[in-house]
């Protein structure tokens, strides 16, 4: 991985040092040490917007602002005016809540033949020079 | 080096603030993100922090709930108050006594007449008709003018109600007897236990007060409140008290009541058919009715009723017994003979104000006093005195901002007279208080956002009834020193007009001599000019504020107002003296604060009032 701290410093610590590590929220098991699975750097932060996106507000406990509204934006009408909606909370959710993430960039892509929305998100972040990128779907689940 | 956990937090944010500073000062953690929102360990310390939090409060909670200081749910208060014996009130129902005249005739076959229990007289009170019954028969035999005189003949509010439970074979069921009615009241409860469902014959059961007298064939039953308001009644095992067999029918007699909603009913019509009154005449209105009794007196009362231990010995055993026994009772005040004024040694002094009247009657005096006896150290008598009210009133002047506020001047002068209501109610409804003028003067500044000052100058009357005074010497204490100079001109005292000689009169005084003025009654002549009637109708003395009167001789007879002014703007009520403010005979004066509304430029129109007028 090119980032911007491993330029700085040696190879063998490189491998062992990590800015960022978050547990999957899978919670998926290493096949090896049979312990869980660390989520590093970049990934770290993918998972976090990722998070933060399909988050509804009400759902973290005592932090009801917390999270975005996309869930209930799938309910209304597939057109511009709610494509354009998706895309302001998803910004304001990174912009609030996600400080590793900068220069963000939303893409809403209709798939409206499965009635879901495909989003793109790319974002900057601090310690790596490239551009990041993440996809995942949103489908309403009933 | 890793932090410590603070386990005395109970705030969700500050539990995971902990949990975060732990976590990162753990050397060589493999997971670090807890300070990003989104990030998976963060929602994994929420759960963490969520569920103690959760937890905290659950033992914070349930370690309150078990004391009876500090629960708050009434269901804990009332099990705490059991575990020291105390049940608390419920409803009451208030009564009132009559006096009733049957016509009779000399032909009549019997001497006596009864009116039956269940007879009806019905009132109404703000337009809504409550309906009075006997619970009792009274009886009366014909007097000289062929009348059945009937003297205070008690009638509860109320309708009688009853509930009925077959007793099931089995001691071991766990039966419940509960009364499910919140309008109960206890008070009136007759508990019967008839032998089976075919026979009319009962046995009546009484309510567990001592274990002194308590046998295995005690025909007692134990009462308690249930978590959900309603009473649950129990019977003996045996061994305390006797225990209903299997088909045995119990019975739960009781007035449904009103409350305190039906206190002050004086006017009242006769309801029952078949029996025709001449006239009935009232001889004690309607009082004593009040709603369940509160947490906050079941949290003062249970303790003292736990310390007296069924008998009076101390001031605070009297009033847990009076509290808990007596239901006429709203609030209480004791004091021992030595500490009466002049001091009689070997006897207690109780002093009663009950619900919605000034004084308690006669004949509940009486029973307050019989229920007293039994409970009395030997040697020690009781003497049951009425409350001495003394009547605040004020000038109070305030100034007021009209930018900070859309009331106008009458609003607020209303709100005010509110506020004067209010800390009346809230500071002063008690015996042995402390009138302090601070905390009004504070409380009406509060009133209302633009009130910028307030002054209140402090006045004080008594209400002296001229026909108790007529024919015997009476002392009449304000218990306060008054505002005036024994050696001044003007009088310390005025009063209300009243007739003598068929003048109107007012009373004044002069001075005496070195400690006393004398008291007169003047007219006033067509100058204006002061003329004395009675030269003499008795002392006052300003230092301690007591007045002697000698017998006054009116024409009529009327109850008249006697004011002055205390020398203390603060007034303490001692013993039997309560205080109140007449908010009504207040005069309450909003003006303007030009300093405030207009600035510096409005100083020069800025007026100040004097502390005294």
């Amino acid at each position: 991985m090119s980032n911007n701290f491993s330029d700085n410093v040696n190879s063998s610590r490189a491998a062992s040092k990590r800015i960022y590590s978050d547990i999957p929220m899978n919670l998926s098991i290493h096949p090896n040490t049979k312990d869980l699975t660390v989520v590093k750097d970049i990934d770290a932060v993918k998972v976090s917007v990722k998070n933060l996106v399909m988050t509804n507000f009400m759902e973290r406990p005592f932090q009801p602002t917390l999270g975005s509204g996309v869930t209930g934006l799938l309910f209304e009408n597939n057109d511009a005016f709610t494509k354009e909606s998706i895309k302001d909370e998803i910004y304001r959710v990174i912009k609030e809540h996600e400080s590793r993430a900068n220069g963000v960039q939303v893409e809403v892509i209709d798939n409206s033949e499965r009635n879901a929305y495909t989003i793109n998100i790319k974002f900057n972040v601090i310690f790596s020079n490239q551009r990041q990128e993440t996809e995942f779907y949103l489908e309403r689940i009933r | 080096m890793a932090t410590q956990f603070n386990v005395t937090e109970l705030d969700f944010d500050k539990i995971k603030e902990s949990l975060i500073t732990h976590f990162k000062s753990l050397p060589n953690s493999k997971y670090e993100d807890y300070d990003f929102e989104g990030s998976g360990l963060n929602t994994l310390i929420d759960i963490l922090a969520y569920n103690t939090h959760y937890n905290a409060i659950h033992a914070h909670t349930a370690i309150n709930e078990s004391f009876l200081d500090s629960a708050q749910l009434r269901q804990n208060v009332v099990a705490r108050a059991k575990l020291l014996s105390y049940i608390p009130k419920s409803i009451l129902s208030p009564y009132c006594l009559l006096d009733i005249v049957i016509p009779g005739s000399a032909n009549d076959e019997a001497s006596a007449f009864t009116i039956p229990a269940l007879s009806k007289v019905t009132s109404k009170i703000d337009g809504k008709t409550f309906s009075f019954i006997t619970i009792d028969d009274h009886e009366a035999t014909l007097d000289a003018n062929n009348e059945y005189v009937f003297s205070g003949v008690k009638f509860y509010e109320g309708v009688l109600k009853s509930q009925r439970f077959i007793v099931r074979e089995h001691s071991q069921s766990n039966q419940q007897y509960i009364l499910k009615d919140r309008t109960a009241d206890i008070s009136t409860l007759k508990v019967k236990l008839f032998d089976n469902d075919n026979t009319n014959n009962y046995n009546v059961y009484s309510r567990f007060t001592s274990f002194s007298s308590l046998e295995a064939t005690s025909n007692i039953y134990f009462i308690s409140e249930t978590s959900d308001g309603n009473h649950q009644i129990e019977f003996g095992n045996n061994v305390y008290g006797k225990e209903p067999l299997g088909q045995n029918i119990i019975e739960l007699e009781y007035i449904s009541t009103s409350g305190d909603a039906a206190n002050n009913a004086t006017v009242f019509t006769w309801a029952t058919s078949g029996i025709t009154p001449k006239s009935i005449t009232l001889n004690t209105k309607s009082t004593g009715g009040a709603q369940r009794e509160s947490i906050e007196s079941v949290r003062f009362n249970a303790p003292l009723t736990y310390i007296a231990q069924e008998r009076g010995v101390t001031v605070d055993d009297y009033m847990a017994l009076i509290n808990r026994d007596y239901e006429a009772a709203n609030i209480i005040s004791v004091w021992g003979g030595e500490d009466n004024v002049p001091p009689r040694y070997g006897e207690v002094f109780v002093a009663v104000k009950p619900h919605n009247a000034e004084t308690l009657s006669s004949s509940q005096k009486l029973e307050l006093k019989n229920l007293l006896k039994a409970k009395n150290v030997a040697s020690t008598s009781t003497t049951i005195v009425d409350p001495e009210y003394t009547y605040l009133y004020f000038e109070i002047i305030f100034k007021y901002n009209s930018n900070q506020t859309t009331l106008n001047k009458s609003e607020i002068q209303t709100q005010v007279k509110d506020t004067l209501r209010t800390f009346n109610l809230e500071e002063l409804e008690k015996f042995n208080v402390v009138f302090r003028h601070s905390n009004l003067l504070s409380k009406i500044d509060l009133t209302d956002i633009s009130i910028i000052s307030s002054l209140a100058r402090v006045y004080a009357y008594k209400k002296l009834d001229l026909d108790a005074v007529k024919n015997i010497s009476t002392t009449f204490p304000f218990n306060f020193q008054l505002d005036g100079e024994v050696d001044q001109v003007d009088s310390i005292l005025t009063s209300d007009v009243f007739k003598q000689n068929g003048f109107n009169v007012r009373i004044g005084d002069e001075k005496l001599n070195s400690d006393e003025r004398r008291i007169y009654t003047y007219r006033l002549d067509s100058q204006r000019n002061e003329i004395k009637v009675d030269p003499n109708i008795g002392t006052l003395t300003p230092l301690t504020g007591e007045i002697n009167f000698t017998p006054i001789f009116s024409d009529t007879r009327p109850i008249i107002k006697l004011y002055t002014s205390p020398s203390s703007n603060d007034l303490i009520a001692k013993r039997n003296t309560l205080l109140q403010i007449d908010a009504d005979k207040t005069i309450v004066v909003a003006d303007k604060d030009t300093v405030s509304i207009s600035g510096p430029a409005g100083a020069n129109d800025y007026i100040t009032y004097n502390r005294q007028d």
